[in-house]
């Protein structure tokens, strides 16, 4: 299965680069040759690889994925509502490309689009990242000058239409914050046809430089169609005395694969890796991040929250790294799950691979249900068994809603996640459990 | 306005509640009094409805519209839409879930079954000045999580401005006077005697003879090992302050002969 969806991606991009290669020149095709040649030697992971144990990713791509998504003229109202400011600085993607008509930056962030890039701390080498630089046409740069305070939030939406039905998507997007600026960013993915629930691919690779006593905030909001595939990188170097803050947000997609990592290259660092996902159906959303203390006096602190309904099935994993000499190090680790159906699943591991003595390391996992007696008391009050538990879902989320520092992004966020919770089935599920035991 | 008939309760399998007789009519204030352990909770978690107790026997007759009806058929919610109201003996803490959101949420519930007109925000944050000031309570208590990190004392005022918003026909307070210092049991105490009328009715299940002497009790009832064994006058929760239960449980024993 996995061996025919490698072949089949791999005869996809081949025929695919016989065009490229008409337009680009010779060493930046060599670059995209290279990549495919390296997944060619890989193919697409399985679960007997550590870092996909519980993912079978293969097996939610449809035979029929193709490249060359169709371009769309949307009108500027369609984007409109999905924009936290309307003015605010924005990149669009429309199908994993980048659309510079409704896009608009203000002149303290430059935008160039490069064909090929060999950065030494670019995009992780393994299937997907070699995938995602075979298959993108260009690579977007993202730079924001120093001592630079950006209010508003950067806006990158990456919006799919029905017409994206059967392609693969490879967003490129390389952020650096140059020192002692401060931005936030709201990276949000969503489809236009979400109720036709079109099934695509987005391999997304997102890389983030925090310079030096930068302040970073990146947020991700993952909307897509529920028969949708979503594999995504975002991957963070974290320099001397700069914050980089990560919240993901999982609502979307069949397959959710969230790689989040955090390199944190030098003392004082600080890193933040949060985030949240609230699944249903048969939806599998799978979180692997990483935080790797290079350095003496850095820290990190992490919650991330789940919320599952009917069959779907969470996994986290929260690898902590801490190099031998990096002492005086505080990590802290925390993953709670809401289960809302007896036949969801969660698989929540911590991997620590602590080399220095000096440090102070907590982690947890909690795997719980709604509180009967929390329920009890709601209802005592008047409010109805549904409302009560829409009311619990929605106070489960909510501590994990609060680590994103934009108020801005907060608020737009907050009640997508909120008013989410209606479409959930929480009380047939259970009723059906008790039902199967008499 | 309530009558339970020879009510058995279990939870878990074994039975608490063993044969109740109690009859609480409009206008009355009833105490229950008995040791640790004997039912009382119990007893009030069953008439709100608690799920994990099973109804094995009797019934429990409550007045709705000028009807009785056998509230078993009713959710633990439509029982407080019917005015039945359960201040906890451990008040619940729901952290994510702001004190005004939860009262708005039940009040407005409330509002819609009984076809009164629900209210927006501001104009509840009005409406709820009055209830905060009666009870003595600061304003800030309604932007924070339900109960979390309250004082033993604070949750049970908290309790009691929950029942000033909604009103009930009945409530059931569950060692409301436990965890709080005099100052405390007087400010709840005229709360309660506040909300009474003859309209509505009020079961206090208590240790102690101090509350008693702030809201004075038409009837005291002794519950022991899932049973009334005892019924009488306000005097009686003062004999029992002085004698404690020891003879009235051996008064019992022996009358039954076991
Ligand atoms: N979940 C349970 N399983 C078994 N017994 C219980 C459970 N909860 C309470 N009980 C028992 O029920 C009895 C009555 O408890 P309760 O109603 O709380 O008494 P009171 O309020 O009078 O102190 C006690 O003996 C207690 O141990
Ligand atoms: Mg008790």
């Amino acid at each position: 299965m996995s061996q025919d969806m490698s072949t089949h991606l791999i005869n996809e991009v081949k025929a695919f680069h016989k065009e490229l290669k008409k337009e680009y020149p010779e060493a930046s095709f060599n670059l995209k040759k290279n990549a495919l040649s390296e997944f060619e030697k890989l193919g697409l992971p399985d679960k007997k690889e550590e870092i996909w144990k519980y993912t079978n990713a293969s097996s939610f791509l449809n035979s029929n994925l193709k490249l060359g998504a169709p371009k769309k003229a949307i009108t500027p109202q369609m984007i409109e509502g999905y924009l936290i400011n309307t003015d605010s600085n924005r990149i669009v993607f429309i199908n994993g490309n980048m659309e510079s008509s409704y896009t608009f930056l203000n002149e303290n962030i430059s935008l160039s689009i490069k064909k090929e890039s060999d950065l030494p701390n670019g995009f992780s080498k393994d299937s997907f990242g070699l995938l995602n630089k075979a298959i993108s046409p260009e690579e977007i740069f993202i730079e924001i000058k120093p001592n630079f305070v950006l209010e508003e939030p950067l806006e990158i939406l990456h919006l799919t239409t029905l017409e994206n039905d059967s392609f693969i998507n490879c967003p490129r997007v390389h952020i650096k914050v140059g020192s002692y600026s401060k931005i936030s960013t709201l990276e949000h993915f969503f489809c236009e046809a979400y109720e036709k629930t079109p099934h695509y691919f987005v391999n997304a690779q997102t890389s983030i430089i925090c310079e030096e006593g930068s302040s970073v905030e990146h947020v991700k909001c993952q909307r897509d169609s529920l028969k949708a595939v979503h594999i995504a990188e975002v991957k963070a170097i974290v320099k001397k005395d700069s914050a980089f803050k990560s919240f993901t947000l999982s609502l979307g997609a069949n397959l959710a694969r969230n790689n989040i990592s955090s390199l944190l290259e030098d003392t004082w660092a600080h890193t933040n890796i949060h985030g949240l996902f609230v699944i249903k159906e048969d939806q599998h959303c799978d979180n692997y991040s990483v935080i790797d203390h290079k350095v003496a006096n850095t820290t990190s602190d992490q919650l991330f929250k789940g919320v599952l309904d009917e069959k779907s099935h969470g996994v986290f994993t929260g690898k902590v790294i801490v190099n031998p000499d990096a002492q005086q190090v505080n990590s802290g680790q925390l993953n709670k799950n809401l289960l809302l159906s007896k036949s969801a699943k969660v698989n929540t591991r911590p991997i620590l691979e602590i080399e220095a003595d000096d440090v102070k390391c907590a982690h947890g996992a909690t795997i719980g249900q709604i509180d009967e007696n929390q329920a009890f008391y709601l209802r005592t009050r008047g409010v109805s068994e549904r409302k009560a538990q829409e009311i619990l879902c929605q106070a489960f989320v909510q501590e994990a809603l609060d680590q994103i520092s934009h108020i801005g992004i907060r608020k737009f966020v907050s009640p997508l996640v909120e008013n989410y919770f209606n479409q959930f089935k929480i009380l047939d599920e259970k009723t059906q459990g008790a039902n199967d035991g008499n | 306005m309530i009558k339970i008939k020879d009510l058995h309760a279990n939870i878990e399998g074994s039975e608490i509640l063993r044969g109740i007789n109690l009859t609480v009519n409009a206008g009355e204030v009833h105490a229950i009094m008995g040791p640790n352990g004997s039912g009382k909770s119990t007893l009030a978690k069953v008439i709100a409805g608690h799920p994990s107790y099973e109804v094995t026997g009797g019934s429990i007759e409550y007045d709705v519209n000028g009807k009785n009806k056998d509230i078993q058929e009713l959710e633990p919610d439509e029982r407080a839409k019917e005015g039945i109201f359960l201040g906890f003996q451990y008040p619940i803490e729901i952290p994510g879930v702001t004190n005004i959101g939860f009262l708005r949420e039940s009040f407005n519930s409330i509002c819609t079954h009984q076809g009164a007109q629900e209210m927006e925000a501001p104009e509840f944050r009005t409406f709820l000045q009055s209830k905060l000031d009666l009870l003595e309570m600061e304003s800030s208590f309604l932007d924070r999580s339900v109960n979390q990190g309250f004082s033993g004392g604070e949750k049970k005022k908290n309790e009691i401005l929950q029942m000033a918003v909604l009103n009930p026909r009945l409530s059931l307070l569950d060692e409301t006077d436990s965890g709080l210092d005099i100052d405390a049991l007087k400010i709840v105490a005229k709360g309660v005697n506040a909300l009474k009328s003859k309209f509505n009715a009020t079961v206090l299940v208590t240790h102690y003879q101090r509350l008693l002497n702030f809201i004075v009790p038409d009837k005291v009832h002794v519950l022991y090992k899932g049973r009334i064994i005892k019924s009488g006058g306000k005097e009686l929760a003062l004999e029992l302050e002085k004698r404690g239960y020891d003879w009235l449980i051996k008064e019992s024993t022996e009358g039954k002969g076991n």
